[in-house]
Order: structure tokens, then C-alpha cells, then sequence
């Protein structure tokens, strides 16, 4: 199945490069807002074990020491690589790779004498995306609006490396502590991306502009090369990479002109 | 094909608007978490049990619901459990927000089987200048029914010190006449239906030889269970 839409696909494209008026390619990169909302309900989760010792190491005699809390995995940056086939003045086919990251850190120790206990928590993401679809220019004023969507296939690993040593002193048992270990999941899955683009031609064949869109693809569950799931904070339950989210992009494009009959460099 | 591209234009901007109003909300699961004061003990003992620290990311967490692993349940943030029985209990703190949604969260305790306790007395023995002796080759009944355990004793191991063993809650035995006064170590273990073992000593002094000579057979502080001798 996966097989026949890409064929159609690219028969699509081929057929869309054969007939087209001009070919745009752009670049671009901007910050991205990411959901990931089981990974940061789990960054949550681990923040609270983290304040909880925190709390009790602060008036804990003879420690010192503390740790910082890990900031959310909901915003990172983006980088797309594009390329459009316009068939007429207004709508055109393509496709584009699209490049995600998003990182989030933190450490800290408890000391008593010579005894340390250290927190070292990493977390990664990094995803591809190979976007298919199409894009209509609304309006053409010198400023141009126009609206995209597309389907695509997203691949996202994510790297988790924890070192979580609670001291002996810690008076109580916590039922959720992170698992320690280094560990890289990876998964991939089909999803949409929508999205309005402004942009403004320099010249009649280079551009710049910006594009807001919102993606919205789930990778559940996401695995080691053991099979196993990724659980963050030690709860037992999996969590997946919910990768819906807004990026917003700032392009470079240049369009060529693939008309028999037109001139070289036409501007969009 | 005005009309048709303004449409779609106005599509396109809610979409977006959507898509931006959906990926700005916040997932507010909760998320059960706690602590207990201790996972591992013999029993009887009691656990408290602190819900408090879950996680709450919007707003506040309506009801806690406990089950303490052992058919019994409870309810509230911060509650106290005692266990009685020895086992390996999973516990099971349910969080639940003011939307309905609910989350868990377990911990297993390890409520540990109490050892027998070993205890005999033996008859006859005789009082002489503060101290009971039994007379060399009289045979002496150990009697190991004062032994206890929070089940069963299953099994009374006896060493009497002198080389022979034996088994049984009450047995019989002597010593034969060594010439002198000699004192062994009696030891009897006892062994409970989960397998615990607990060992009782007591000196048995032996009179019937040379009063005079007096001897303490072994040194029991290395006593790990085998046979004395």
C-alpha cells in the first residue's frame, strides 16, 4: 500500500515536473514548537522527584547540593529544504525535507563529605520528514500569500541518557524513579503538515519569506533496537513522540523558469 | 475561481488557527506518584503512605484511591497502612483530576515472615551451689513446645553437644559418664513453615565424675547451625 501511494506520488511529481512553468527551490530555518506532551508529562513527573530530594537534602544534615530541574522539550528549531514544481499561477506540486531538534538538560549532585550522589539527565530528540503536497497563492501583490499542505513520512530518534542516584540517607521510597542507562528509540509514522506562507520576491528569481506551518504526526511507540519502549520516568508506562507543532521558517527560494517558451530567471 | 481561492484561503486560516490553539494547550494528564516511609519489613509494621507529590500539572487532584496490595483500600492524599501477614504486596496509588482523568502508580512492599523463636527446658536437673547439674547416664527430656512462631513450627533439630543429634518437639536423652564434670552446649533449631530457622543454646552441665574438673565443651559464639562437637 505504502509502495502504491509512493508510485503515485511520483508519478504525480514526474508528471508535475514534465508540465510545470517553473521550478522553485527554497531553503529555510526557524524555531518549532513541539507538543511531545508524554515526554514532557514524564519531564514533569521527573521534576518532581528532583524538587521532592531537593526539599529534603536542603535541611538534610550535613549535605549540600542540589539540582536543577530539566526545562520542557516543547520548542526547538527546524530546517527545510523545498522544492516546487508551479503548474500555473497559482497552485504548484512538491515535496520537501524538513530537519527537527529539540534538547533538553540537566545535572546537580549531593554531596556529604566524600560521598556523591549525581543527577546527569540528557534528552534528545532529532526527526526527518519527507513532505509531499502542494501549495495555492491567494494573493499576488508584489507580497505574496499563499496557503500548503501535505502528507509526509516522519522518523524521530530520541536519546535519553540518565544517571539518577538517590543518596542512602533519602528517608522515604519514591514509587516513579527514572530509570538509569543510556538509550536511543527510534519510530516513524505518517503525518500532515499545514501551513501559510508570506513571502516577497527580490528579483524575478530569488525570494525571501516566511512560512508558519503546523505538523501534526504521532510516533507511538517508539523503541530501542531491543524492542523495547522508551519509559522516561520509570512509571512503567511507554511514552510516545507526539511531534504536533507549530515552525515557523524564514526561506531563501529561487525559481527557474521550465517553460519552452519563457525566458530564463522568470520571477514568481 | 475568486470565490473558490477566498474559501480556501479562509479554510486554510482556521486550520492553522486550530492547529496553533491545539499545540499551545498543554497536556494536563496527572500523573500518580508517592512515597512510602519504608518497603521491607517484618511484619507487623505500618507504612505511611504520601500521595501528596503527584504530579498536577493543571490543577488540583480530586481523589486519591489506594489499594494496599493486600484486599484492603483506602482513600486520601496521605494515609497509613499496617500489614500483618508476610508477602510481597503491591500497592497502588490511582489519581484521578477534576475532569475524570486518572493515572497510577505501584510499589511493591515487602512484608517479611517473623522468625520462630527457639526456646527448651529440659528435666530433671538438680540444684547444686547455684547451679543445675543432671546426673552422668539419667536420661533428661528436652522439651521444645515452648517454641513459637507467628504460623507453624515444623521442625525441632537437636544437637545435644555430645556428638549425637535428634528431632522432635520432646526428646530424650544422655550423657555417659566421662570420669569429671563437663558441661555441653545444647542447641535446638527450630524451622517454621516459610523456612526461617532460629537456634536456641543452653549449657547442660553433667556431673558424675571427678567433681573437681569442670569443662565447657565448645565455644558457641561461631555456632552457625552444624553439628557442635
Amino acid at each position: 500500500m505504502k509502495g502504491l501511494a509512493i508510485g503515485l506520488l511520483a508519478i504525480l511529481l514526474i508528471g508535475a515536473a514534465t508540465s510545470a512553468e517553473s521550478l522553485e527551490m527554497a531553503i529555510g530555518g526557524g524555531p518549532a514548537a513541539i507538543s511531545l506532551k508524554e515526554i514532557n508529562g514524564s519531564i514533569g513527573v521527573v521534576n518532581t522527584v528532583i524538587d521532592l530530594l531537593n526539599e529534603a537534602f536542603a535541611v538534610y544534615p550535613d549535605f549540600s547540593g542540589s539540582v536543577e530541574e530539566l526545562d520542557p522539550m516543547s520548542s526547538g528549531f527546524t530546517f527545510c529544504a523545498e522544492e516546487l514544481y508551479r503548474l500555473n499561477g497559482w497552485f504548484a506540486l512538491g515535496g520537501k525535507f524538513e530537519y527537527l531538534r529539540s534538547s533538553s538538560a540537566a545535572s546537580g549532585e549531593y554531596r556529604k563529605g566524600d560521598e556523591v550522589s549525581r543527577i546527569d539527565i540528557a534528552l534528545g530528540l532529532n526527526g526527518i520528514g519527507i513532505v509531499l503536497g502542494g501549495r495555492a497563492t491567494f494573493l499576488d501583490m508584489g507580497l505574496v500569500l499563499a496557503a500548503q499542505a501535505g502528507v509526509g513520512y516522519y522518523y524521530s530518534v530520541f536519546d535519553r541518557s540518565v544517571v539518577f542516584e538517590i543518596p542512602p540517607e533519602y528517608p522515604e521510597v519514591i514509587s516513579v524513579v527514572p530509570p538509569e542507562g543510556v538509550g536511543h528509540y527510534a519510530g516513524g509514522t505518517v503525518g500532515l503538515e499545514l501551513g501559510i506562507s508570506l513571502y516577497y520576491p527580490l528579483t524575478r528569481w530569488f525570494s525571501i519569506g516566511s512560512t508558519v506551518s503546523y505538523r501534526s504526526a504521532s510516533i507511538d511507540p517508539v523503541v530501542d533496537r531491543d524492542g523495547n519502549g522508551l519509559d522516561l520516568d520509570g512509571d512503567g508506562v511507554t511514552e510516545g513522540l507526539d511531534l504536533d507543532g507549530i515552525s515557523v521558517r524564514f526561506t531563501f527560494s529561487v525559481s527557474f523558469d521550465l517553460s519552452l517558451a519563457g525566458e530564463k530567471g522568470v520571477a514568481k | 475561481m475568486r470565490v473558490a481561492r477566498f474559501c480556501l484561503l479562509i479554510g486554510a486560516a482556521i486550520l492553522v488557527a486550530v492547529s496553533l490553539s491545539g499545540c499551545l494547550m498543554r497536556d494536563s494528564h496527572p500523573k500518580a506518584l508517592f512515597t512510602a516511609s519504608r518497603v521491607q519489613k517484618v511484619v507487623p509494621f505500618t507504612v505511611s503512605f504520601d500521595g501528596t507529590i503527584s504530579y498536577k500539572p493543571n490543577g488540583e487532584i480530586a481523589t486519591y484511591l489506594w489499594s494496599f496490595g493486600d484486599g484492603s483500600a483506602g482513600s486520601g492524599p496521605v494515609v497509613d497502612h499496617t500489614y500483618v501477614e508476610d508477602g510481597d504486596y503491591e500497592v497502588r496509588l490511582t489519581v484521578i483530576d477534576r475532569r475524570g482523568r486518572s493515572s497510577s502508580s505501584t510499589l511493591t512492599i515487602h512484608a517479611l515472615n517473623p522468625p520462630p523463636v527457639a526456646e527448651f527446658s529440659y528435666t530433671p536437673k538438680s540444684n547444686m551451689g547455684g547451679e543445675y547439674v543432671v546426673g552422668a547416664g539419667e536420661w533428661i527430656t528436652f522439651d521444645g513446645t515452648k517454641s513459637h512462631d507467628d504460623s507453624e513450627v515444623t521442625a525441632y533439630d537437636w544437637n545435644f553437644g555430645d556428638g549425637t543429634v535428634d528431632s522432635g518437639a520432646v526428646v530424650k536423652h544422655r550423657y555417659l559418664p566421662v570420669g569429671y564434670t563437663k558441661t555441653y552446649n545444647v542447641v535446638l533449631t527450630v524451622t517454621d513453615d516459610d523456612g526461617e530457622k532460629s537456634t536456641y543454646v543452653e549449657k547442660v552441665t553433667i556431673v558424675g565424675g571427678s567433681p573437681c574438673g569442670t569443662d565447657v565443651t565448645d565455644d558457641i559464639s561461631s555456632y552457625t547451625g552444624g553439628e557442635l562437637e
